[in-house]
């Protein structure tokens, strides 16, 4: 795989890469690869702590996608923002939990069930 | 019995318009007929697409597609090499995703020799000059080509649907933003919910056929009492298909049914993950008690342990059995539990 340089890129394109990485991570799941999954979940968190270190957090950004067509992309920049618009963001995951559109409806659900418990703590 | 016009009480108003104007509703039902057929051409159209569309993200996945390993496209000088920097593409992915004629000027093979290519002097965008790097006009062209073409087949559905855009200020950004807006248009194609496409001829890999069963069973879960045509091939996964539009079970049906041992369509499955379980020196006495075992559909048995398996930011960017790894049993049961939950099996 070829190294992102993360340092170089804009905000815009590492929120276009986000949203690339989750269309990628949407199939991986579909197709049952963990593998694959779970190489492209370290990839986001690589873009995820570069917006984070920018001025002003910069995942601020990845809002926007809260709307985005794609399950997956709603998912994880839900995920990703919970610590800047936790409203906003769990109001996401519960629209995904309630859709039926599995296996996405599954995983908001027990990210939303973790917060309640106090095991998950976004930061 | 097929039942006729005139015994309908509903049309009687219109019966009445007929004898009064029946030029009139002749061209009604002329246009009507029209209509129909129009929707019915768009229809088969609009399938074909879908095909076209299945087909690829198929070979997409299939080519073990990394948008991080570009190539430029075979048939250019430079085909088949590996380009330098991250966003490009496959030189395994088809060049057009549909025969629908693209809102551009594009033209397979047509651009590139138009191109100067390779060390073609710099480039704008927007108020900025920069020097392309070798593969990168390529690269630009085909991201350009698939992001209109795959607007101009939502558009064909959805003629007010636009992408979001953003501003680019590389080339790099403009070719990541052209991927972006091609893949937000097979999104929203998705979210259309149009029936998913079932080849006539049997798959020959079980995998692909499970594939395709399980979107079908997907779908139909979010379209209850929508129906989809059918191809005789399915019928092997009829079963699976069936249980996974259960209705979430009370734990106590669900450990019933698992007692009374398998059936077509559903899997036993261990609530305190069993593999897990062993690894951590828990008795198999404790991992095979009926209290552990529910009868759960097997798709979403898929489901659930593919969960298990895939990182996740609400479990310490673990995956839920690394994060189960020397928890007590009670966690795990815990965990097992809100699983089914979640998944729409066990009822809340």
């Amino acid at each position: 795989m070829t190294r992102i340089d993360v340092k170089s890129m804009t905000t815009e394109e590492l929120v276009n890469r986000f949203v690339l990485i989750a269309f990628d991570q949407d199939a991986a799941i579909r197709h049952d690869d963990n593998a694959t999954y779970n190489r492209l979940f370290e990839q986001m968190e690589t873009i995820k702590d570069e917006l984070r270190s920018r001025p002003g957090d910069q995942r601020h950004a990845l809002v926007r996608l809260f709307e985005h067509p794609n399950i997956q992309v709603r998912l994880k920049s839900a995920i990703a923002t919970l610590a800047l618009v936790p409203d906003a963001a769990r109001h996401v995951l519960q629209g995904i939990a309630d859709s039926r559109g599995y296996p996405q409806a599954g995983d908001a659900g027990m990210t939303l069930n973790a917060l309640d418990r106090g095991i998950f703590e976004p930061t | 019995m097929s039942r006729s016009y005139a015994d309908d009480p509903v049309n009687s108003r219109q019966r009445a318009d007929e004898r009064s104007a029946p030029d009139e509703i002749a061209h009604s039902h002329t246009e009507r007929l029209l209509r129909d057929a129009r929707n019915a051409t768009l229809f088969h159209h609009r399938m074909r697409m879908l095909d076209i569309e299945a087909q690829h993200r198929l070979r997409q996945y299939h080519s073990h597609f990394d948008r991080n390993q570009p190539r430029v496209p075979a048939g250019h000088s430079d085909g088949g090499q590996w380009t330098s920097a991250g966003g490009g593409q496959s030189g395994s992915e088809p060049q057009t995703l549909s025969d629908a004629t693209p809102d551009n000027d594009w033209k397979p093979g047509a651009q590139y020799a138009n191109r100067r290519g390779r060390g073609s002097g710099p480039i704008r965008n927007g108020e900025q000059w920069s020097e392309p790097e070798p593969g990168q006009l390529i690269r630009l062209d085909f991201a350009k080509a698939r992001a209109n073409d795959a607007i101009a087949r939502v558009q064909e559905i959805d003629p007010s649907w636009q992408p979001q855009r953003s501003v680019s200020n590389s080339i790099e950004a403009q070719i990541s933003e052209y991927e972006v807006i091609a893949e937000q248009a097979r999104a929203r194609l998705r979210e259309l919910e149009l029936p998913p496409i079932i080849p006539k001829s049997k798959p020959s890999s079980s995998k692909e056929r499970n594939d395709i069963a399980r979107e079908v069973a997907g779908w139909l879960l979010r379209n209850r009492g929508n129906i989809i045509e059918r191809a005789k091939w399915l019928d092997e996964s009829e079963a699976a298909i069936d249980a996974y539009l259960d209705p979430p079970k009370t734990l106590e049906e669900l450990q019933r049914a698992a007692a009374e041992g398998g059936k077509k369509g559903y899997q036993i499955h261990h609530i305190v993950e069993q593999k897990s379980a062993e690894d951590d020196k828990f008795p198999r006495s404790m991992i095979d008690a009926p209290d552990n075992l529910v009868r759960i559909p097997t798709y979403k048995h898929w489901e659930i342990n593919g969960w298990y398996g895939r990182q996740n930011e609400a479990f310490g960017k673990q995956s839920p059995r690394e994060y189960l790894r020397n928890k007590d049993w009670n966690e795990r049961l815990r965990v097992g539990l809100d699983a089914l939950r979640e998944h729409g099996v066990l009822k809340r």
